[in-house]
């Protein structure tokens, strides 16, 4: 101690007779008023967007299925990772020859890295050789923000009951190299695995990661 | 940019490496718990038999929150790591030991990532025979022995107390603990710390990610801007176990 108490003199003394309480700097972003935000064990909220198609999709469409939410942002050193590896394919094709509906969901905003124009959506999932369902687009992040996905790849499972049994990344291995995908324990794929056998998920969530979702707000 | 450090007294056969990431303007690298998203940097060594990498440590990062209120650990501006690399028992000093590595690193503006690696290989005479000085001690997170500190999980939350000799701070400020581990902390959510004589206490937002209650609170207490804790640094280390 103590040059910075010497400064301040009597004020030292103030300090020792009260006690300050502060709220951190963090502000969590709140979800708009009155809406429900995903939660692991809950229901998952409904949600309604247009598909690279032009088809509204929603989650009540596809009642008393699994339902699968893939962040995704082609740009992104990550997505690219688990697609040039055909890692996400064959996840994918996993989930489709299981009765899984898959939707990649792009919530870049207008101008930022990962958005896309119907067009070019449909497009990239071609190139990709993508086995998803369909691929969701969420320029204004409205859906991105109800799950609260925050990066690119995040990935949400939601069980036949329609009740979210999984949020995070795809594997244990969170980085940008194709290298470590071979070593790396798909939590995606576990997870299904267990909820296609009526089985509780092992691990219902970890931490995403990624390049942050470019958000328009 | 890596370059060796002056020999420590005391230590002269420990070889440390100052490695210097400089983001271009609007970019930014990020911490070893990079928050939310990103990727720390990382090495990959390839060092003489036996030699071993003590240590990398990274200066106290900054948080920076994306337009989307993604919450990420790291720094917008030069950051130097601190590599300590230890010889094997019996090794005299006064030879040449080759290093080699190869560092990794992600680099992200508000709209785009990219990953990026540099190699280097050096020949390091044992001690270094060199005069470039330590990075100011103060970017850099210290142990404080003579803090006591506890923890325990209450509902969402991790209750931080910290005993301490006199009074923390010179006065209120808001600090921020950085969590070293991922899926611990919620990175986005507010701490609330609150202080008397002697005495730190915070409640610390558990992490949505965690599947476990987290058995360790492990990272970086760093004190209000401007302002340094009363054993003089800006940022402490602390590692608790949680009841």
């Amino acid at each position: 101690m103590n040059q910075s108490l010497s400064k301040i003199g009597g004020a030292v003394v103030a300090l020792s007779a009260i006690a300050f309480t502060f709220a951190g700097i963090a502000s969590a972003r709140a979800p708009k008023s009155g809406r429900e935000v995903a939660a692991i064990g809950q229901p998952a909220p409904e949600w309604s967007l247009k598909d690279t198609s032009g088809e509204t999709q929603s989650l009540s469409k596809y009642q008393g299925k699994i339902v699968v939410l893939e962040w995704t942002n082609n740009t992104c050193p990550f997505v690219k990772k688990h697609y040039n590896s055909g890692n996400m394919q064959s996840l994918q094709k996993f989930a489709k020859n299981h009765g899984v509906v898959w939707f990649s969901v792009v919530s870049s905003a207008p101008g930022a890295q990962g958005y896309v124009t119907p067009e070019q959506g449909a497009e990239i999932s071609k190139e990709q050789k993508s086995q998803a369902t369909a691929k969701l687009l969420d320029p204004e992040g409205e859906v991105g923000h109800e799950y609260q996905a925050k990066t690119t790849p995040d990935i949400m499972i939601i069980d036949q009951k329609g009740t979210l049994v999984y949020s995070g990344g795809i594997d244990d291995k969170p980085t940008p190299d194709v290298a470590d995908i071979k070593t790396a324990h798909n939590y995606v794929r576990a997870a299904l695995e267990e909820v296609l056998a009526g089985k509780p998920v092992t691990t219902p969530t970890s931490q995403p990661y990624g390049c942050g979702i470019k958000y328009a707000n | 940019m890596v370059v060796p450090l002056q020999p420590k007294a005391g230590n002269a056969s420990e070889v440390a490496l100052a490695i210097e990431l400089v983001p271009a303007h609007g970019w930014h690298t990020y911490w070893q718990n990079p928050g939310d998203a990103g990727s720390p940097t990382t090495v990959d060594w390839k060092l003489p038999k036996d030699w071993k990498v003590k240590s990398l440590v990274f200066p106290v990062p900054d948080r920076i929150v994306t337009t989307g209120g993604i919450v990420c650990y790291g720094y917008d501006k030069p950051a130097t790591l601190i590599a300590t690399l230890t010889p094997p028992p019996g090794f005299k000093p006064g030879f040449a030991v080759p290093i080699q590595g190869n560092v990794k690193w992600l680099t992200c503006t508000d709209e785009v990532c990219k990953p990026a690696s540099g190699a280097f290989q050096t020949l390091i005479k044992v001690p270094a025979p060199t005069t470039t000085s330590w990075p100011a001690a103060d970017l850099y997170a210290h142990p404080a022995p003579d803090w006591k500190a506890s923890a325990s999980l209450r509902g969402k939350s991790i209750d931080l107390k910290i005993v301490t000799p006199g009074s923390p701070l010179a006065q209120p400020g808001a600090p921020y603990f950085f969590s070293s581990d991922a899926a611990v902390l919620a990175h986005d959510k507010p701490q609330d710390f609150s202080f008397s004589a002697g005495r730190i206490t915070a409640q610390l937002p558990v992490s949505p990610y965690a599947n476990h209650a987290p058995k360790r609170l492990r990272g970086v207490l760093r004190a209000p801007a401007g302002m340094k804790w009363s054993n003089g640094f800006s940022s402490i280390s602390l590692d608790v176990p949680i009841s």
